[in-house]
């Protein structure tokens, strides 16, 4: 079956599942829906199958194929898919994607159930990227204030690390970010990106919250 | 979550299953704690399709109306949809409320499955699959001659492209359903009682609250003295039927107010559920990006400590996940000048013109206001 811009959205939906079809015909008939789903209206008749087609693909062995289904689901926060990934950041061996990327898709969903492993991946993981990702994601979580106090003035860990916790912490609280941020501003051994960091966002805090108030 | 999924099959199961299935509708039951709102919600559904084999009680319907009133998802449209057909006596809005939630739902239909819980993935094994739009639709068809005003609306759907062929089969269905029947003879009764008021025992007067400027007050100092309506929301809200909505109609009766001289003896108020996030800068902003003016007599609030003692003094029915609520109804109280309940809104869209109503009989006579 060859799928192009004439082919119906059905017969792009069965290509899609047809696991005989090379990989790479599935990609384009998926590439193919994903430019009609975007005409919400016209497409909506097919929208269930839509999903439902994608929720299968993430199964799929072909790995570019269940990637790019989950991607696609997670960014309009379905919640299979957030359920997928977060099994996947609580156990790594069942994980479809890395977990910097699961820790990005997951982060715009403030009311996804994320922040527990958040936390802990903070706490605990050891790359800095996943570590930066996840304090990211606690930029929604008021219960993370101290965690991220802490990273924030730990001259030890990865530049990256603080000026993610930095961030968050300055939308979660704004006096506990000041108070973290002001010493490390004036101690010009600190790492410099993490001062430049800390100096513009204590300039983007209004004075009543302990920063300075110059913007906002 | 799977257990729970599992003591909901055998309450399904069970003949006195009804009263713990009950309590799970609920939003701010134990079972969805720590939950994402997906989840909770998704649970709370499967819970609430139950009713639909065990029959629906009263106390139940304004559950079910308020989640087919306000949802957007797929899956808790279905539950809420499936569960009114085992009420005895649907409301007589039941039609009109099926009307606005197939608009909202019509782009974004799943397929859902309520035979087995299958978090997220309706496993063709597990039972037929069926969508949301295709059971609201048969909903449609069981209300048969208490739909009759929907009918126009849904014959010129029949003709549209947007659905597919399995919910224009259960258009086609409910379409038949309700031209079969004969016409039922209008209700003596105008509406449903609403939802009873809730009873405020515990005191609420100590509580510390902090307003969208930051000034801090106790309940009674910021309540008495004046009727309040008192409404719940929070800034991180998703689902444009509650909070965003409740905001802005907390500006229409405040321009409302003002247009019958009231303004100045009335409090508008509203006490964000989300405390730890809803800041004041984010309160301040929230009110005014719905058109709410602030003033002495119209606030936005957060509680300064936890909101467990609000919560538990109210009963309010809000649930949380991991970092922010992840289920609520609709609920606003008219407070009387002392600062008690004197009558609770709750599960339904409200007008501002009613609250008017309300808040107007508990004023004293003018000139006595203090």
């Amino acid at each position: 079956m060859m799928v192009d811009d004439a082919s119906t959205t059905e017969d792009l939906l069965a290509a899609l599942g047809d696991t005989t079809l090379a990989a790479s015909e599935r990609l384009d008939a998926l590439e193919l829906l994903q430019a009609r789903a975007f005409e919400t209206a016209a497409f909506a008749a097919h929208r269930a199958d839509y999903v439902q087609a994608l929720r299968t693909l993430t199964g799929d062995p072909d790995d570019d194929l269940s990637e790019a289904a989950l991607t696609i689901l997670a960014d309009h926060e379905d919640p299979f898919a957030q359920n997928l990934l977060i099994q996947g950041l609580q156990n790594p061996s069942v994980a479809r994607l890395p977990a910097f990327l699961a820790l990005q898709l997951l982060r715009g969903d403030g009311h996804a159930a994320t922040a527990a492993v958040a936390r802990d991946i903070l706490a605990n993981a050891a790359d800095p990227e996943e570590r930066a990702e996840a304090a990211h994601v606690l930029a929604t979580d008021p219960t993370a204030a101290a965690l991220l106090a802490a990273v924030v003035a730990d001259t030890a860990e990865a530049a990256e690390v603080r000026e993610a916790a930095a961030m968050s912490l300055r939308n979660i609280d704004g006096p506990a970010f000041a108070a973290a941020a002001r010493p490390i501003v004036a101690d010009e051994t600190d790492n410099w990106r993490v001062r430049t960091t800390s100096k513009t966002l204590l300039a983007l805090l209004p004075a009543d919250q302990g920063g300075d108030g110059e913007v906002g | 979550m799977t257990g729970v999924a599992a003591r909901i099959d055998a309450l399904r199961a069970s003949p006195d299953g009804g009263a713990e299935l009950l309590a799970l509708l609920a939003e701010q039951s134990p079972a969805y704690a720590g939950l994402g709102s997906g989840e909770a919600e998704r649970l709370r559904g499967y819970a609430m399709a139950s009713f639909e084999t065990l029959g629906l009680p009263d106390v139940a319907l304004p559950s079910v109306m308020e989640a087919l009133e306000t949802g957007y998802a797929a899956y808790s449209l279905a539950a809420a949809a499936r569960a009114l057909r085992g009420a005895p006596d649907p409301p007589e809005d039941a039609a009109r409320i099926l009307l606005r939630a197939v608009a909202r739902l019509a782009r974004h239909d799943e397929v859902v499955v309520f035979d087995r819980f299958d978090a997220y993935f309706p496993d063709p094994a597990a039972g037929p699959a069926t969508t949301g739009l295709t059971e609201l639709f048969r909903t449609f068809a069981w209300l048969g001659p208490r739909a009759r005003s929907a009918l126009g609306a849904i014959e010129k759907m029949r003709a549209e492209r947007r659905f597919s062929p399995q919910v224009r089969a259960a258009i086609d269905a409910a379409i038949e359903a309700i031209a079969a029947a004969p016409e039922l003879a209008p209700s003596p009764c105008c509406a449903k009682a609403a939802a009873p008021a809730t009873a405020c025992t515990a005191t609420l007067d100590d509580i510390e609250l902090q307003d969208q400027h930051g000034a801090t007050l106790r309940f009674a100092k910021a309540f008495h003295g004046r009727p309040t309506l008192l409404a719940f929301f929070y800034t991180r809200c998703t689902n444009a039927q509650k909070c965003p909505t409740t905001i802005a109609r907390l500006g229409q009766l405040q321009r409302l107010l003002a247009t019958e001289g009231l303004a100045h003896r009335i409090n508008l108020a509203a006490i964000s559920y989300d405390p730890g996030y809803d800041l004041p800068a984010r309160l301040l902003g929230y009110g005014q990006a719905l058109g709410l003016v602030f003033d002495a007599r119209a606030r936005l609030w957060r509680t300064t400590g936890p909101f467990e003692p609000l919560r538990a003094a109210l009963d309010l029915g809000v649930g949380y996940g991991q970092a922010t609520v992840n289920q609520h109804r609709i609920e606003l109280f008219v407070l009387d000048s002392r600062g008690r309940v004197a009558e609770a809104i709750v599960r339904r869209s409200w007008r501002p013109e009613e609250a008017l109503v309300a808040l107007r009989g508990l004023l004293e006579p003018a000139g006595e206001a203090a």
